[in-house]
């Protein structure tokens, strides 16, 4: 804010003073803003994001990687929403990569919606058929799903 | 000082004599002389009795009236510029986006493709040196990103060289040739919520404002704005001058301040009252304010156009309105052409009167120059410059039908106030490029069918579209009839229309979750059938082609889409049970639980026929369809997101034989003639035609796109169209264009593949006759002896 001297004020004032009053209508009135949602910050343990190398016609595997790579620092750190975004990129790069569902199914997990850990679960053990390293740690995980689901 | 005019008339009587004498010949001075001696009052006498009057302690009191009521107004204005100016000042529509296009190695996309979307996002032609320019040398481009904030994070602007080959990117690497795993161009702005008012504008802060287009305001508007303190009482007297010697308005006296305070507080009325107001509130608005916040203000403020319905005000949206890019990307003349622009958006539209135009900018670099603020040498070259403007902004309501779903979408999550006035940032599914080629399907196919042989009548005929990505179930694309930029009845998310065969896989899945009792290899009769309904009605369905065909393998029944065989189907394993699947599988309304609904009298919009596939795409994971991706504030921060859902809804293995029977309608069964096209087992689907052909349909889908057809009349009336001849070929089309994955089926566990004959159902050899490899689900496979061509070779 700035301060104008007072003087000055009072003489424009004096000359306005000779125009008719008038009025205008206020402003409309000003809405509210959207309250910020918050992603889910709870303490619960982070679990990294297996990748075994699986190799997908038409699909990028290096782009695929990438993305998991990033989502499973973005577990680490807590920051669910945004590994889920990272995966949901990675699902679109590579639509049957089992190790995207994989990656749903944690970071769901972590966002305690245990029914949706368990589909993405599911999901990604019907993908992956022939990566028994993969297989292994989808049920490794499925136990700890199925013990707090 | 009473003395002094008492004295005064005295004078002038004593001066009379001579005065009477000159002035004899004027009657009137003479009478009204007399009256003042008669009556003993002179015009001193009068002043002398006003100037008693004024200050009469009555009138004071008045004064001090008129004072409370003008320091009252004062207070209220201060108040009213204080609340809005400090707070939000613009109600700002919320913007909706495109998917941002994301670059990888392998991803189907031509050299021509990337050339367009950049194009479209306003990206240069040139060295590729600048963020938002490109360069292309045969099948290599090469561009400069301009980077975006994105839900997940900063992609930063960086160059990258993008090689193609055969429709695909076949290298993607930085211009040092390190490999570069993604990069994500930012998305195309597809429209906007507006407020009633229709104002748009994107807010730029005034340190992301070029310099050199500030000056060149202020050099034109209100050269002396750093000097004056909200009126600039020598502008006034010069315009006041200048208008009194032309006879007319020509010239205005405001200062930014004044035109700021006209456009935000008050209305345009040229009137005393408004003028004074307009005075005494930019005074108050800059004792309260440093010019720099005054100015932002002024520069997101201004109106600089129109863009049909829609008011273009600042200068960020104008850049994009008349440019196709942002402020920053502009050169001397476009700023002075933005600037130009101010005097009169509509005079010197430069779309509709570029000499105007051309003129008034170049004036504007005159005054740049004048001001010591521009080199006389540039300002040459920039007078040299044609307008170059940018493509006219098509995008705004150009997909109507998609925009509704989103705004349905929307509506479940936020208020209409929240949308018309936050900015916020509404990022979606929807592929520019794969609405194009549904949009140009529809046309295309639609103006073929009505100029064939088969004359159609004077009736238009419709068709809807909408297209999802099979495994995620975002909705990438939506015609909503047959002119897909009219913003009426949205056929794809509206139009409830009898489904026909398209329903039949959800009778067959109903079977095989029964894997005891049916397989793919089942036989099933196909002779006639009377069903009861529960009204004791008696309901006898025919097939297509009024023939029988005895005993059919169930893949068979389905690729051929066998009413008869269908309906006994659907009849053995029940009606309620049918019913169940489809809720299982997506169904979200009530159907009608009549027998007829095995082969489609059912009335469902293609967003439900697409819901259902969906399911069956996704191997029996229940997706529910989306069109946004995730919504930010308009300062970029992560408001909302919707993530990606899955249900399972079925079976694994019974999903997976119901998608390999959906390719069988597409190798053996009614769509046959898009495989000679797409190529064999490339696709699922299914076609489907309502009774008296009214509604032709396809839903079916590739490894990268999912898409429902429907064509048909308004009035529901009779089409010479089957979902073969009708829905099919525009179906084809589209993904002809769009598609750039093939189906891929992954066998889920528990499934074995048996070479059966699809007429006996019997397990056969491959080189046998009508020898086809069906998977089961382990365990349901035929188990008889194997037959080639009728003899039984061993038991197993």
């Amino acid at each position: 804010m700035k301060r104008l001297h007072l003087l000055q004020l009072v003489g424009w004032s004096c000359l306005l003073l000779l125009s008719a009053c008038s009025s205008i209508a206020p402003p409309e009135e000003a809405v509210p803003d959207i309250e910020i949602i918050e992603a889910d910050r709870s303490e619960t343990e982070a679990v990294r994001i297996t990748m075994p190398s699986r190799q997908l016609e038409g699909a990028s595997n290096s782009a695929v990687d990438q993305l998991l790579a990033e989502a499973s620092a973005a577990i680490a750190a807590q920051h669910y929403e945004r590994a889920n975004a990272l995966i949901e990129r990675a699902v679109r790069v590579a639509p049957h990569d089992a190790r995207a569902y994989f990656g749903l199914s944690q970071v769901n997990y972590h966002q305690k919606r245990l029914a949706l850990s368990q589909s993405f679960l599911q999901k990604a053990r019907s993908l992956a058929v022939n990566d028994k390293q993969l297989l292994m740690s989808i049920d490794k995980f499925a136990e700890r799903l199925g013990a707090d689901y | 000082m009473v003395k002094k005019a008492q004295e005064k008339p005295s004078r002038k009587r004593t001066a009379q004599p001579g005065a009477k004498k000159k002035s004899s010949k004027s009657g009137k001075k003479a009478s009204q002389k007399n009256i003042y001696e008669q009556g003993g009052r002179s015009p001193l006498k009068a002043l002398v009795g006003l100037l008693k009057w004024l200050i009469h302690p009555l009138a004071l009191k008045v004064y001090l009236s008129l004072l409370v009521i003008f320091v009252s107004y004062v207070i209220y204005l201060d108040a009213t510029i204080r609340s809005s100016f400090d707070g939000k000042k613009w109600q700002l529509p919320a913007r909706v986006y495109a998917r941002p296009l994301e670059l990888f190695n392998g991803l189907g996309l031509s050299a021509d493709e990337l050339e367009s979307e950049l194009i479209d996002l306003g990206y240069r032609p040139s060295s590729a040196t600048q963020p938002g320019s490109y360069y292309r040398s045969g099948k290599t481009i090469t561009l400069y990103s301009r980077g975006y904030q994105f839900w997940d994070g900063d992609e930063r602007a960086q160059q990258a060289q993008i090689t193609f080959k055969n429709g695909r990117i076949a290298q993607l690497q930085t211009l040092a040739q390190r490999p570069l795993p993604l990069l994500r161009l930012e998305p195309m702005e597809i429209g906007a919520i507006y407020p009633r008012h229709r104002e748009d504008r994107i807010l730029v802060k005034i340190e992301d404002v070029p310099p050199l287009l500030t000056a060149a305001l202020l050099a034109v508007e209100d050269h002396r704005f750093y000097q004056h303190h909200g009126v600039s009482p020598a502008a006034i007297a010069r315009a006041a001058l200048a208008n009194a010697r032309s006879g007319s308005v020509v010239q205005g006296g405001s200062t930014i301040t004044q035109q700021l305070v006209k456009n935000f507080y008050l209305d345009q009325r040229r009137t005393l009252r408004r003028k004074f107001t307009e005075a005494l509130m930019s005074l108050l608005l800059e004792i309260h304010y440093e010019k720099e916040p005054i100015l932002e203000a002024y520069l997101n403020e201004v109106y600089l156009g129109q863009a049909g319905a829609r008011g273009v005000h600042g200068f960020g949206l104008a850049s994009q309105h008349y440019f196709n890019r942002s402020l920053h990307e502009l050169s001397i003349e476009k700023l002075a052409l933005l600037v130009a622009v101010v005097r009169g958006p509509t005079y010197y539209d430069p779309w509709r009167h570029a000499s105007r135009a051309i003129d008034r900018r170049n004036r504007v670099l005159d005054a740049l120059v004048l001001h010591g603020l521009l080199a006389e040498e540039d300002s040459r070259w920039a007078r040299e410059q044609p307008l170059n403007l940018g493509k006219k902004s098509q995008s705004h309501f150009v997909f109507p039908a998609y925009m509704d779903m989103v705004k349905r979408q929307l509506a479940e999550v936020y208020q209409q106030q929240d949308l018309v006035s936050n900015g916020l940032k509404i990022y979606t599914s929807f592929d520019p490029r794969v609405q194009r080629s549904a949009e140009r399907a529809v046309q295309d196919r639609l103006a073929k069918m009505e100029s064939g042989a088969t004359a159609l009548s004077d009736k238009q005929l419709q068709a809807a579209v909408l297209v999802t990505h099979p495994a995620t179930g975002e909705v990438m694309a939506i015609v909503g009839g047959r002119n897909p930029r009219y913003a009426g009845f949205n056929r794809a998310l509206d139009a409830r229309r009898s489904i026909g065969s398209v329903i039949k896989p959800f009778v067959y899945l109903t079977a095989l979750e029964q894997p005891e009792r049916y397989t793919l290899a089942t036989l099933l009769d196909d002779a006639p059938i009377p069903i009861k309904d529960r009204n004791g009605g008696v309901w006898s369905p025919r097939n297509f082609d009024r023939k029988d065909h005895g005993e059919v393998p169930l893949v068979t029944a389905m690729a051929k889409s066998y009413n008869q065989a269908t309906a006994r189907l659907g009849d053995s394993v029940g009606l309620d049970s049918v019913i169940e699947t489809l809720k299982e599988m997506g169904q979200q309304r009530e159907l009608l639980a009549v027998p007829s609904l095995f082969i489609g009298t059912t009335q469902l919009a293609p967003v439900e026929v697409a819901s259902l596939y969906q399911t069956i795409a996704t191997n029996g994971f229940r997706t529910p369809l989306k069109a946004i991706r995730s919504v930010l504030d308009k300062d970029g921060q992560p408001l909302e997101r919707f993530p990606y859902q899955t249900q399972q809804a079925g079976s694994v293995q019974s999903n997976y034989l119901i998608q390999q029977a959906l390719v069988h309608v597409g190798k053996y069964g009614s769509a046959v003639a898009a495989s000679g096209r797409l190529g064999d087992g490339t696709f699922a689907g299914k076609t489907g035609t309502s009774g008296g052909q009214r509604d032709s349909w396809f839903a079916g889908y590739t490894g990268d796109l999912l898409a429902v057809v429907w064509v048909g009349y308004d009035d529901n009336t009779q089409t010479p169209y089957t979902g073969s001849s009708g829905a099919l070929p525009i179906w084809s089309d589209l993904i002809a264009r769009s598609s750039r994955q093939s189906l891929q089926l992954l066998a889920p566990a528990n499934i074995v593949d048996v070479w059966v004959n699809v007429r006996t159902g019997q397990r056969t050899r491959s080189a046998c006759s009508n020898a086809y490899r069906l998977p089961f689900i382990e365990g349901s496979e035929p188990k008889g002896p194997i037959v080639c061509d009728g003899l039984k070779e061993s038991l197993r």
